[in-house]
């Protein structure tokens, strides 16, 4: 099989600084470029400003009249301005980088999505895609705009301010560099006792969440079964070991916090004291003395914002993994590079034809049957006897391992995935309903159709009744999932989509098996007007539905084990009588 | 906004000792912090005033001996105020689940089910920027600049008066663009949840994306979608950067208005010069942690929208309060009748009601189906009869005893129930069934799975057997099995009335036998009532309530209603053929 999906457990751990992780904001280099010029420009405000505050004291302490402090003032003003405007552009900038980096990464990440195509998420990973695609995006902004744009700015400042205070007095310099290499190693202290505290306030996490939606999801059986309560103290229980992981967690935090806190404070302080008595036996001057005093505490300032920006942008490094696993990761079929026209005739064949998920036992083996062009064939069987899978196979979410699919007695890898899918309708067990209006959805089956169009294909489908009576109509938004809407009626709205498509093969997967018995001959009816002169493939495990079909294959573990007119089937296969028994007694 | 903060408060009231100490902490923190800065200028101001080594020694060891217990001091804070804020949450967890069991089976409103577990724990932790960030920083930032400003004072009042109307400005910068903050917040909410419906859409409807070939067109909404929300951020981006530009402003022209006015007092000889730095460096000291506050502010917005959603929950009544002090129940026989009397109903004040008028009886033993459309009435009369609401007029009783009389766990005990939609909690298949039944032993589930047909399947199928730990939503469990599973779980309990909802999805042929079966076995000799779909289970009943637009239509047998070509001989027309 072609599909290679790791297991979560499997998932890289990533360093805050690879390569890699770097390249996802190569989209937005040059709004970095900016971020970290007006970070390094803030800094130097902060500097101009001390210097100019010393001399302002300076001209005080020489006991020079206080008119001179008027120009250092103007500089401290003007330094205030350009900051303010500064700090307002710093802004600025963070949303232009977000924007960049975001709108750049979405349509990559979409665009593999899409190569990958329903195979990738069909193996149940629909809610860990998603939480890369939706979550992951907005984390990577934040690593990107709010602390990569941080870093080499502050490192720059840090630096500068450093290097300056080296040259007003070597000694006091190399105290405050001594504290800041400190403060920037203060990350490294009880990394692995962080670490063990983390994942254990992470699984903590996991698991309170999970437990809760689960017992949220069940309440109403819970409280049914009078159990409630007991599940609500086991849980609190589990909550106040929440706790104990949280503050574990917090107080490991602290403790870095607090020595990064301790060094800078200590640092500054020593500095100061240090200038004191060195001026006190002569080996520094006034001006000198005040830089210190000013700038010292400027020089560890850049450095712990940087540390505030890392911590907020920390859950970037998880959410990357996820990433690079959805980038990573092979698409189950590959276009080809030299697509044939599409064929004459929509009949379709499976030749020999097997398959299994990810290299596990095949879930159709040596497969072989044909539709001819405007006939009906039925596929029954068990549940799991490999039904649904014909219907991947026929769209090429996945290709056989062994044995070839027809189109019109083509294969359908030498066609394009547009072309191959623009010839087929399908009308599933549960239809997806996208965020928007019932016309929206409706139009997904031809884009360019005009409302009389859509209008009498929701005729057709036995939709527009329904959808008259909603709110506003065809214009009416559809919830999330289709919460507004009943089974049966998403139903019949892919059934019109289907209509308004008009794809000369037509694909019916457990069409009926949602809905209410009440409107299952109305929809069969809608069914049958969609069905003539298509092409047919109907994958059913209701009898009734398919006993008109031109020819039913009886599916047993992947074979066609029976194959026949419904009477004919009937007096030969005992599977299929035996099926026809089961239905009998239960209806 | 402030009014979502009230609960919170009175939710800390029991932490009144912990938040004493978290904000005692605070403050002496910040006390120690500015008393550094200012014994430091205060040293180095001395030193350029001529004082010798020996001199500055008091001071350089009175810096030495704050730089220790500062740091310890910040520590402590925080740990307080973070403890306080963990064992808040978890309080706040235990009362939002009282309260979603209390109105289950309805939902807050504007929640929907998959937001609720997010309620519990996202919006929960969100609160912690409130307890262990918002609450002591605030009492800080009114009382160490207070103190800052008392010492400038002490230097020369006129300091204290240059800092004042500054340190009032910084205070109230966020609320200057407080209207066009509101304003881009629902903005930003807005598009950023378009944004992520589509983002949703994009994985979820990949299926449909894929064959109706729409993946350029997706790009480009999901760009366009994009776009709105980076406008949006961008604007509130600029407001936060002219609020953080104004509050850096305003704290600079603080420290030149001091710069200046202490020169002039120096050169007037009003002022020692030595403390010179300590003037300029308690002028910056006294407005730094009000921008704390100002930062507090813009994340308080978020928090009561939290905090409104969660006490929105907590705060919500129960739908069917339990009576103070329920009679004893007198001894009941074994086998129950129930009667519905006169009952309405409706699920809000604003909606018709679901149910009007509905008179029927079960008698001890009997089943009864009700049959009708979706939306006759069928799910009311069993949520009723489970009592998650109470009628609005008329009563519902058992054996004679009216529901609002009975206790919540004696009324439960009574009943037994096998949901349409099932929910399987994420457990053991064994724990499933024993949820009928706590502390029922092995033997005694394997039996109820026997009865239930779902034995063979848990020991053949599924690959720890009854230990196998069903997957969320019972995802590796099909549809029929999930349903014997109910049924097993249903007849370990061995209540004396039943409640049997059919499912409305087909399952394959065979579960379909199998299930029939299985609700034949666990209905014998209980009161039964059943909510049926398929005309095969209706037959099964005793007698049919046919339910029409929350009304009682008609009630009989099968053949009596068939022949009387009414309601029910239209609704199973179909079904005849």
């Amino acid at each position: 099989m072609t599909t290679v999906i790791k297991p979560a457990s499997s998932r890289q751990r990533v360093a805050p600084l690879t390569p890699r992780l770097l390249r996802l904001a190569a989209g937005a280099r040059g709004w970095l470029a900016l971020g970290t010029a007006v970070t390094f420009a803030i800094t130097a405000t902060h500097v101009g400003q001390g210097i100019a505050i010393a001399q302002a004291l300076a001209v005080v302490f020489a006991g020079r009249p206080w008119q001179g402090v008027l120009v250092p003032l103007a500089v401290v003003s003007g330094m205030l301005v350009t900051r303010a405007a500064l700090i307002w552009a710093r802004e600025l900038v963070v949303a232009a980088t977000g924007r960049a980096v975001k709108d750049s990464l979405r349509r990559r990440l979409y665009a593999k999505l899409f190569e990958l195509g329903p195979g990738y998420t069909a193996a149940n990973r629909t809610g860990a895609t998603q939480a890369t695609v939706v979550d992951g995006v907005e984390k990577i902004d934040v690593y990107v705009s709010r602390f990569l744009s941080q870093l080499l700015g502050a490192a720059l400042g840090a630096l500068a301010i450093l290097a300056g205070l080296v040259l007003v007095d070597p000694l006091i310099g190399g105290v405050l560099f001594a504290g800041a290499l400190a403060i920037t190693a203060t990350p490294l202290l009880a990394r692995r006792l962080q670490a063990e505290r983390a994942g254990w306030f992470w699984g903590l996490w996991r698991r309170l969440g999970a437990d809760y939606l689960d017992v949220l999801q069940g309440m109403t059986t819970l409280k049914a079964f009078g159990v409630s309560r007991e599940r609500g103290r086991e849980l609190a229980r589990e909550s106040h070991e929440f706790y104990r992981a949280s503050i574990g967690f917090v107080a490991v935090a602290n403790l870095r916090t607090g020595a990064m806190g301790l060094l800078s404070v200590a640092g500054v302080s020593l500095a100061i004291g240090l200038g004191a008595v060195r001026l006190a036996i002569g080996q520094l001057d006034v001006l000198g003395l005040l830089l210190v005093l000013l700038l010292a505490r400027e020089a560890f300032r850049p450095l712990e914002e940087l540390q505030k920006a890392y911590h907020s942008a920390y859950p970037a490094i998880s959410a990357a993994a996820g990433i690079f696993e959805l980038l990573d990761a092979s698409p189950a079929v590959t276009e080809t590079r030299h697509p044939q026209p599409p064929p004459a005739s929509s009949s379709i064949s499976f030749d020999g034809v097997s398959f299994g998920y990810r290299g596990g036992q095949d879930v159709v083996s040596d497969l072989s049957f044909e539709v001819e062009e405007g006939r009906t064939v039925a596929i029954v069987g068990r549940s799991g006897a490999g039904k649904s899978t014909i219907v991947s196979l026929l769209l090429r979410f996945f290709d056989p391992g062994a044995g070839r699919v027809l189109l019109g007695g083509r294969d359908i890898r030498e066609l394009s995935l547009a072309r191959l899918r623009g010839l087929i309708s399908v009308v599933a067990q549960d239809t997806y309903l996208f965020h928007g209006t019932v016309r929206d959805n409706l139009l997904l089956g031809r884009p360019g159709a005009d409302a009389g169009q859509v209008e009498a294909a929701a005729v057709a489908a036995g939709a527009h009744d329904f959808i008259t009576r909603l709110p506003e109509g065809y214009d009416t938004v559809v919830g999330e999932r289709g919460a507004t809407l009943s089974g049966g009626e998403r139903q019949r709205i892919a059934i019109a989509r289907a209509l308004l498509k008009n794809a000369p093969i037509l694909v019916l997967d457990e069409a009926t098996s949602s809905i209410d018995s009440a409107h299952e001959a109305e929809i069969q009816h809608a069914l049958d007007r969609l069905a003539a002169g298509r092409t047919t493939l109907v994958i059913a495990h209701r009898l009734s539905t398919v006993r008109d079909a031109d020819r039913i294959l009886l599916l047993d573990q992947g074979r066609v084990a029976a194959a026949g007119t419904h009477a004919e089937l009937l007096e030969r296969s005992a599977g299929y009588q035996r099926l026809v028994a089961a239905q009998a007694v239960s209806r | 906004m402030i009014s979502g903060l009230r609960p919170l408060l009175a939710v800390v009231r029991p932490y009144r000792l912990h938040l004493t100490g978290a904000i005692g902490s605070g403050v002496l923190d910040q006390a120690l912090t500015v008393a550094i800065a200012a014994v430091g200028a205060w040293v180095a101001g001395a030193a350029i005033t001529g004082a010798g080594v020996a001199q500055l020694r008091p001071g350089l060891i009175v810096l030495a001996c704050l730089v220790i217990p500062r740091a310890v001091l910040a520590f402590v804070e925080s740990h307080i105020a973070h403890d306080m804020a963990f064992r808040i949450l978890v309080d706040i967890r235990e009362r939002l689940y009282a309260g979603f069991e209390r109105i289950a089976p309805a939902h807050p409103k504007g929640h929907r089910s998959g937001d609720l577990a997010s309620t519990v724990m996202d919006d929960v932790e969100r609160l912690e920027v409130f307890f262990a960030h918002t609450l002591s920083p605030l009492c800080v930032a009114v009382v160490v600049p207070t103190g800052s400003v008392a010492a400038l004072w002490f230097i020369h009042p006129v300091l204290a008066l240059v800092i004042l109307p500054i340190a009032a400005l910084v205070a109230f910068v966020p609320t200057w663009l407080r209207k066009r903050a509101t304003v881009q917040g629902r903005a930003w909410r807005l598009h950023l949840g378009r944004l992520n419906a589509t983002a949703v859409d994009g994985v979820q409807g990949l299926r449909e994306i894929a064959t109706f070939g729409q993946e350029e067109r997706f790009l480009t909404r999901l760009g366009e979608h994009g776009r709105d929300l980076n406008q949006a951020q961008l604007a509130h981006g600029s407001r936060v950067g002219v609020e953080r530009a104004a509050t850096d402003l305003l704290i600079g022209l603080g420290v030149v208005g001091v710069l200046a006015g202490s020169a002039i007092l120096v050169a007037t000889g009003v002022m020692p010069v030595a403390l010179y730095p300590t003037a300029v460096v308690l002028a910056a000291a006294a407005l730094a942690p009000v921008t704390k506050l100002s930062d507090a502010a813009r994340e308080l917005g978020v928090v009561a929208a939290a905090g409104e959603r969660i006490f929105a929950v907590v705060d919500a009544p129960a739908m069917a309060p339990e009576p103070a002090s329920p009679p004893p129940l007198p001894a009941l026989p074994t086998a129950l009748d129930v009667s519905f009397r006169d009952v309405s109903f409706r699920y809000g004040p604003d909606l018709p009601p679901a149910v009007s008028g509905v008179t029927f009886d079960i008698a001890a033993g009997e089943t009864v189906a009700l049959v009708g459309h979706s939306g006759a009435g069928k799910s009311t009369i069993t949520n009723l009869l489970l009592r998650f609401w109470d009628p609005e007029s008329g009563s519902v009783r058992i054996a004679g005893n009216d529901l609002r009389d009975l206790a919540d766990q004696e009324l439960r005990k009574l009943i037994s129930v096998v949901p349409q939609e099932i929910y399987l909690l994420n457990r053991t298949v064994a724990e499933n069934i024993a949820l009928g039944r706590p502390g029922a032993n092995q033997e005694q589930i394997e039996t109820a799975a026997r009865a239930a047909l779902a034995h063979d399947f848990i020991v053949e199928e599924l690959p720890d057997g009854y230990d196998t730990v069903v997957g969320e939503w019972g995802a590796r469990v099909s549809g029929g099995q999930r349903q014997r599973i109910a049924i097993a779980r249903a007849l370990l309990r061995d209540a004396p009335i039943l409640i049997l909802d059919e499912p409305v999805s087909n399952v394959d042929a065979e579960s379909e036998r199998l299930l029939g079966l299985a609700m034949a076995r666990v209905r014998a000799g209980r009161t039964t009532l059943l909510v049926a779909h398929r005309l095969s289970t209706i037959r099964t009943a005793d007698r049919l309530i046919v339910l029409d637009h929350g009304k009682v239509a008609e009630i009989g047998t099968h053949a009596e209603l068939v022949a009387a070509g009414g309601t029910y001989a239209r609704l199973v027309r179909h079904q005849l053929q």
